[in-house]
């Protein structure tokens, strides 16, 4: 009996309830985005700050690609079609041509385009005499300037070159892809919330139904993922949510056949739930979909102290309710540290997500064990009725078999051996890209969109770092030459980089010298056609980024310079090339970021890590168990290590991916696992309520995180299995081990600190 | 944009469009030999050339260069290409460069005396004398003003020359004889 804590805890129920009415009238902000729960990756500003470019610009833009025999007039008729207040057509700039043109023109012999300078250094002085007459013999020759300028219009040639990396043109005031029209679309509005409607497919279906049939949309776009993503776990936040609900109505009516401890558990369960939404807002400003998907299943962990509350409470109705509170708080203690400490695993990865889903959980547990303590005592008046479903479950525990000498030495061997096989046949899989669970019909669309406009790689590229702008240039020109390598063995289609219109310094005035050793061949061999003297060779500054920066070509550099660093964006590039671009980073000042690379890389270490950790936690749980039940600790832990091993087993039979998920179910599983032993050894001589209680939570707990098994987000579903097999196989296994006659009392001597 | 020229050197047409029109002979495939005079700024004499050419109505046009270079441009609804022999000198596609696309339009279109497409591009002023005509094309404000300050077409019963007043100062003559 514990006043204090239960007007302590008054207070704090108070505020959780103010601070819940803020959060559902409006004041909570839920993220989508499934990136934002991977890793940061290794810290590298520069890197990160390109990476949040790319997304940024990436994140709310929709693409549609309009083809069919009358594409123009259909592109329009859609774009008119969409929804406005959904999707806001991007407006094209004013007249982009010109300004290039004007930018470049005054340093034009500064400008040539790698095959230019091979040709230039191979040809003859009479091949670029009769090359220059050759294109004055063309009837549609476009001159620019003046003959004696550029008597072989290397400039026109070079604006050619650079124009043909790009397949998009304006035309007509619409963006052209070949004979198609690319429309953009900006997602309006103030994010993504968390919605069931698919906002912006329903938009897109509307315009679509109003162009002609033979038209062919494709459709990308970031936002199309993310709501196709908020959708789906709309859907299971709910499914999980209610069906551990269901679960726990149920079981608990026909538990107890009486209404008070339904609601009292309902509202631990509650209570716990909405702490573990409140601290994440309160630490992160908003709480991710995936948190509340892993949250809803919380519940079915949350229900075991009211549970084993309630079940102790039916078994012994004579002892007096605080005092059996009393009596029932070391282990209710003991249950909830290691069920926490399981989740505080969860926290230390580099997963934002998984430190969210941790803290949102540890901080839910602990409120629902807060709340059996400080409120079930005082709410909880009266009797609680015996029933004949508690009864004939609590009895099966007298006839449970159980493990010894032999049959146990038996038992672990074929445990072992047809897990063991089961875990020879795990497979890795630490690729992110596997884990995802995007639509294929949007996927392809992505790809089949980035083929055809040619959109490079967006989590592929290299960094290139130098002292100034200069020398950036020059290390990335460096770069491109070894690059041209890969291009020419079909590893790599192409790249985009700000030295291909802009270059270093050194290399600009080498185009100077060729071009005007090539003119004054040409002019030379022309000399007794030409009238007097040639005019001088043009006066040329350096031609710097900035000047490029303000033209249509702009947009495209912008994003490819950063503050002190350069980005070389790659198109198509093989898995070959990806493993070979790595040796790049030898060349000085470049660096090769490969994000989805890293990420995977980075879920392998962790995968591995945390596997050794676990055998760690495993020491560490079975310390604390001994501080309670000394030579008897063992029989608390060996059914949770056994039950994972058999879900690893499980999972290899099963054929599925093995990735860290896995591994961070185990976690959980070894936190809850222990609580059914640390029950069962704590209440050796009782009428089984321990064990109709374990049963019962363990039943709810299946119905969570079992659900969670039919999440198609690949992480998610990876729990569901884990958990589903662990936590069955550790609650029938429990008992097996833990004899009525053999287990002794725990040590009561030193009970812990309330 | 330089290939709305092709189509002018051999197709005629202005604001007295109806009346030249009537005067044109139409063939579904026009050949003929050329000869080219380009006075091009620092040159003391005009830089000469001469070949044959075929128009194939709604296809697309060969200009043959002989002398003194053989060289040959295509230009068609997909395409510009000009070859030296086996070497491409260069080529527009358009399914990169839509741009092409609506070049090649408009040259068959003038082909096809669409007054109202040369109209969108050019303003028109014309005298008819006899037999013969004269059409001068002053290219409105646009992407073409950067390469011609005007074009002059002569003709009778076809288009017999065509002067190209370049924008960087250079004057091109291009007197065509249509085979009989």
């Amino acid at each position: 009996m514990n006043p204090r804590l239960t007007f302590f805890w008054t207070l704090a129920f108070a505020a959780l309830v103010a601070h819940q009415v803020y959060l559902w009238t409006g004041g909570l902000q839920v993220e989508t985005d499934l990136l934002r729960l991977l890793p940061q990756g290794e810290r590298d500003e520069v890197a990160e700050g390109a990476l949040r470019a790319l997304a940024d610009s990436a994140s709310r833009q929709v693409v549609v690609l309009v083809g069919g025999p009358d594409a123009a007039t259909e592109a329009a008729r859609f774009e008119a079609a969409v929804d406005a207040s959904v999707l806001a057509p991007v407006p094209l700039p004013a007249s982009p041509e010109d300004s290039l043109l004007e930018a470049l023109l005054p340093h034009r012999d500064r400008l040539l385009t790698a095959g230019q300078r091979s040709q230039l250094a191979a040809l003859s002085a009479e091949q670029l005499t009769e090359r220059a007459l050759l294109q004055l013999q063309q009837p549609m020759a476009a001159r620019l300037g003046d003959f004696r300028d550029d008597p072989l219009q290397l400039f026109p040639e070079f604006l050619r070159e650079r124009a043909q990396a790009s397949r998009v043109r304006p035309v007509d005031g619409q963006l052209r892809v070949g004979d198609e029209v690319l429309l953009r679309f900006e997602v309006k509005g103030a994010g993504m919330s968390l919605g069931s409607e698919p906002r912006l497919q329903q938009a897109l279906d509307a315009a679509k139904a109003r162009v002609a049939t033979d038209t062919t949309l494709l459709v990308a776009g970031v936002p199309l993922f993310a709501e196709t993503a908020s959708v789906q776990a709309n859907n299971e936040v709910n499914t999980i949510g209610l069906g551990s609900l269901l679960a726990i109505i149920l079981v608990m009516w026909l538990a107890f056949r009486s209404p008070r401890p339904l609601i009292l558990v309902v509202l631990s369960v509650g209570t716990g739930v909405a702490a573990g939404l409140s601290a994440c807002v309160l630490v992160f400003g908003k709480v991710h979909l995936m948190t509340l998907v892993f949250g809803a299943s919380l519940v079915g962990v949350a229900e075991d102290y009211g549970i084993h509350y309630f079940a102790a409470r039916q078994a012994r109705p004579e002892v007096e309710r605080h005092q059996l509170l009393e009596l029932l708080k070391p282990a209710l203690l003991l249950a909830m540290v290691t069920s926490v400490a399981g989740y505080v695993m969860l926290a230390i990865t580099p997963m934002p997500g998984l430190r969210q889903v941790a803290l949102f959980s540890g901080a839910g547990l602990a409120a629902a064990f807060l709340t059996v303590l400080a409120f079930f005592p005082f709410l909880d008046s009266g009797q609680v009725r015996s029933t004949r479903f508690s009864r004939v479950w609590a009895g099966t525990r007298a006839k449970w078999p159980s493990l010894s000498g032999a049959r146990l030495a038996v038992a672990l061997a074929l445990v072992l051996l047809v897990a063991g096989v089961g875990i020879f046949r795990l497979r890795a899989q630490d690729d992110v890209r596997a884990l995802q669970a995007s639509p294929p019909h949007l996927l392809a669309a992505q790809k089949a969109l980035a083929e055809r406009i040619g959109l490079p790689s967006p989590a592929q590229f290299f960094v290139v770092r130098g002292a100034d702008e200069g020398e950036r240039l020059a290390r990335e020109e460096a770069l491109l030459e070894r690059l041209d390598a890969f291009i020419s063995e079909g590893q790599l289609l192409r790249y985009d980089a700000v030295s291909q219109w802009v270059p270093s310094p050194r290399r600009q005035e080498e185009n100077r010298a060729v071009w005007a050793k090539a003119r004054a061949a040409v002019l030379e061999g022309l000399k007794d056609e030409l009238d007097g003297e040639a005019p001088p060779f043009i006066e040329s500054e350096q031609l710097g980024v900035d000047a490029v920066l303000g033209t249509s070509v702009g947009a495209a550099l912008r994003p490819l310079r950063l503050a002190d660093a350069n980005v070389v964006m790659l198109h198509s590039p093989s898995r070959e090339a990806l493993e070979r671009f790595a040796t790049l980073g030898a060349l000085p000042g470049v660096k090769f970021v490969d994000r989805t690379g890293e990420i995977s890389s980075l879920m392998r270490r962790w995968r591995v890590g945390m596997s050794e950790l676990l055998v760690a936690g495993y020491f560490v749980i079975f310390a604390a168990l001994w501080w309670r039940f000394r030579a008897q600790a063992w029989r608390a832990l060996l059914p949770t290590a056994l039950a994972s091993l058999a879900a690893l087993g499980v999972v290899g039979f099963l054929d599925e991916p093995f990735s860290l998920f896995h591994v961070l179910a185990l976690w959980l599983l070894l936190g809850m696992g222990v609580d059914y032993g640390i029950f069962l050894l704590e209440h050796p001589d009782d009428g089984g309520e321990a064990w109709l209680a374990v049963g019962l939570g363990a039943v709810s707990t299946l119905l969570s995180f079992g659900l969670l098994a039919i999440s198609s987000t690949q992480a998610v579903h990876a729990f569901g299995v884990t958990l589903g097999v662990g936590v069955t196989l550790v609650w029938l296994g429990s008992p097996l081990f833990v004899p009525l006659e053999a287990a002794p009392r725990p040590v009561r001597a030193s009970p812990p600190p309330a | 944009m330089s290939a709305a020229l092709v189509l002018l050197l051999l197709a005629a047409d202005g604001d007295v469009a109806s009346r030249v029109q009537a005067k044109l002979v139409q063939r579904e495939v026009l050949t003929g030999t050329f000869e080219q005079s380009k006075q091009v700024k620092g040159f003391k004499r005009p830089f000469r050339s001469s070949g044959t050419y075929e128009v194939k109505k709604g296809a697309g046009v060969k200009w043959n260069t002989a002398a003194p270079f053989a060289s040959q441009l295509t230009v068609t609804a997909d395409e510009i290409r000009s070859m030296q022999g086996s070497e491409q000198l260069f080529a527009l596609d358009a399914k990169t460069e839509p741009t092409v696309k609506v070049i090649t339009q408009l040259l068959f279109s003038l082909l096809a005396g669409d007054f109202a497409v040369l109209s969108q591009h050019f303003d028109a002023r014309g005298a008819v004398e006899g037999e013969g005509w004269s059409i001068e094309l002053v290219p409105k404000a646009g992407p073409l003003t950067r390469a011609f300050t005007r074009i002059s077409l002569k003709g009778d019963a076809f288009v017999r020359s065509v002067t190209l007043h370049e924008e960087s100062g250079d004057v091109t003559l291009i007197s065509l004889a249509p085979a009989p």
